[in-house]
């Protein structure tokens, strides 16, 4: 598994839970407590290791917890920004996903993600498709798109289906969008 | 195959928001929605744009128009924003008017923030919110690596720094000592340093007496005593077991560093409490100086240190043989 994939999960730990549960987890893990560098690729089986000793440490099933590190991830500004580059509401934000892995490739060549399809079943509701074995995608997706369904302010139910996930967009303005600028104001210009 | 087009003007502000229709005077005629929000109420283009170049300049005599018709792509500086650029094609249109579509290129965040411009002001073929998003995320991943980088930095530095260290006395050890003294190298010939080394009498009586932790507790002590005995400048290391070696750079004469080695032997030889009872040892230091020519005189110093130290063992201890002088 690439190294931003693991390092994302330590932060998370780190973040809602405390440094001393992510070292517990790691050595638990066999993992060095010191965490993960970003382009340090390791095996699948080492994110499984992971995910199973916070599991248990933390005694929340471990597709909870992957959910939870998705919609963690929707809440940290750089990453929410470059979530809400996919769409203007959260209808075009669903319809964006199977972009992602080129998007993620397109800025770190290594990071090979599972091919996603969308389909449109109805004008309120998507079928995503995840084409990988690995649990992880399928719950961390479903996690992301909860977390932006409430930063666009839409009404979505997002269901787990085994490798799919099916979204039943409500409402696209359900409650206050988030402010999202393309530039952030705070930066005296964008390469700042 | 080429077949003739007609698009409206509402159709080509979809189609092209920052496009502009201008007649060959440099009249607005018309111009798509990000355009006219540049543009605000200017009729005439030159009351709102610069050419880059000169030759380019647009006015009634301008042939800016004429380069545009010639397929050349130009590029334009907004009045009163030096920061915004326009970069821009065109085609002649059938009444002689010209329709250039414009971009802003590197100046887009300046754009962005002046005319509050939001996704739905660019068109999707623009690529501009690719280009932001490759932007920020590359930013982030920066970031990221740069933490890294500091990261692995610390611990080079602390890994470098205890590969020179002793671990117990907390004092440079032979390779530290080394190091150190390599930085005198650059000084070249003629810098003239001495090196001591000095060996514990009587240690191998405190551990057998009072145990191998006593011992170490002792070497403490001793590290303590060298620090407290040296002066500012002056290197001292732990070589290995009671074994230390000490680098003087600058000293006055050998009598000078004599004395400070004495001093050193008292404090040393200052009783030492244990938790089993007080240890009582002096110490045995042989001096050698040189002057650098090449880094294995360093070698060849310590090994006359080392003689001159077996003569201040044989001797009973306890004192200071400088290499040379007995």
């Amino acid at each position: 598994m690439h190294g931003l994939v693991n390092r994302s999960f330590e932060l998370f730990l780190r973040d809602c839970y405390g440094d001393r549960i992510w070292e517990r987890v790691a050595r638990q893990s066999k993992v060095d407590p010191r965490g993960f560098f970003l382009l340090q690729s390791s095996s699948d089986s080492i994110t499984k290791t992971l995910i199973a000793e916070a599991s248990g440490i933390l005694r929340k099933p471990g597709g909870e917890l992957v959910e939870d590190l998705g919609g963690w991830l929707t809440r940290r500004e750089p990453i929410r920004r470059l979530l809400r580059f996919s769409g203007r509401d959260f209808s075009e934000f669903v319809e964006s996903v199977g972009e992602f892995p080129s998007r993620a490739t397109m800025i770190i060549q290594s990071l090979k993600t599972p091919r996603i399809a969308v389909t449109m079943l109805t004008k309120q509701r998507y079928e995503v498709s995840i084409e990988s074995d690995a649990e992880v995608w399928p719950m961390l997706l479903a996690g992301i798109l909860r977390g932006m369904a409430d930063d666009y302010g839409a009404l979505a139910v997002i269901t787990v289906l085994n490798r799919k996930l099916r979204v039943d967009v409500a409402m696209t303005e359900f409650s206050a969008m988030r402010p999202f600028e393309l530039v952030p104001h705070t930066e005296t210009g964008v390469a700042s | 195959m080429k077949a003739a087009y007609t698009i409206g003007a509402d159709e080509a502000s979809i189609m092209m928001p920052m496009h502009l229709v201008v007649s060959p005077d440099g009249q607005i005629l018309g111009a798509g929605p990000v355009m006219q929000r540049l543009l605000g109420e200017a009729k005439c283009l030159h009351d709102v744009l610069a050419a880059d170049h000169q030759f380019l300049d647009i006015g009634p005599d301008s042939d800016a128009m004429s380069e545009l018709r010639r397929g050349r792509r130009a590029t334009f500086h907004v009045h009163g924003q030096k920061d915004l650029v326009l970069r821009g094609h065109g085609v002649e249109l059938s009444d002689g008017a010209m329709l250039v579509d414009f971009g802003f290129g590197m100046s887009l965040p300046q754009a962005i923030k002046l005319l509050s411009l939001t996704e739905s002001d660019f068109s999707p073929s623009s690529n501009v919110i690719e280009l932001l998003f490759t932007y920020e995320a590359s930013q982030a991943i920066l970031c990221e690596i740069s933490r890294a980088n500091e990261a692995l930095e610390k611990e080079r530095r602390e890994a470098e720094r205890m590969s020179a260290t002793d671990a117990l006395t907390g004092l440079l050890n032979r390779r530290g000592f080394e190091s150190e003294f390599r930085k005198f190298l650059p000084a070249g010939n003629g810098h003239e340093l001495a090196v001591a080394a000095l060996d514990l009498d009587l240690f191998k009586d405190v551990n057998d007496r009072f145990g191998h932790a006593a011992g170490d507790d002792v070497l403490i002590a001793v590290a303590d005593a060298l620090r407290s005995g040296v002066r500012r400048g002056d290197i001292v290391a732990r070589a290995g077991g009671d074994e230390f070696l000490l680098l003087f750079s600058l000293y006055d004469s050998v009598r000078d560093l004599v004395r400070i080695l004495d001093r050193i032997i008292e404090r040393i030889e200052e009783p030492i409490a244990l938790e089993n009872g007080i240890a009582k040892l002096s110490a045995s230091v042989g001096v050698s100086t040189f002057v650098i020519a090449a880094e294995q005189d360093l070698a060849t110093a310590i090994a006359l240190a080392d003689a001159a130290l077996y003569q201040a063992k044989s001797a009973g201890g306890g004192r200071v043989v400088v290499a040379g002088q007995q």
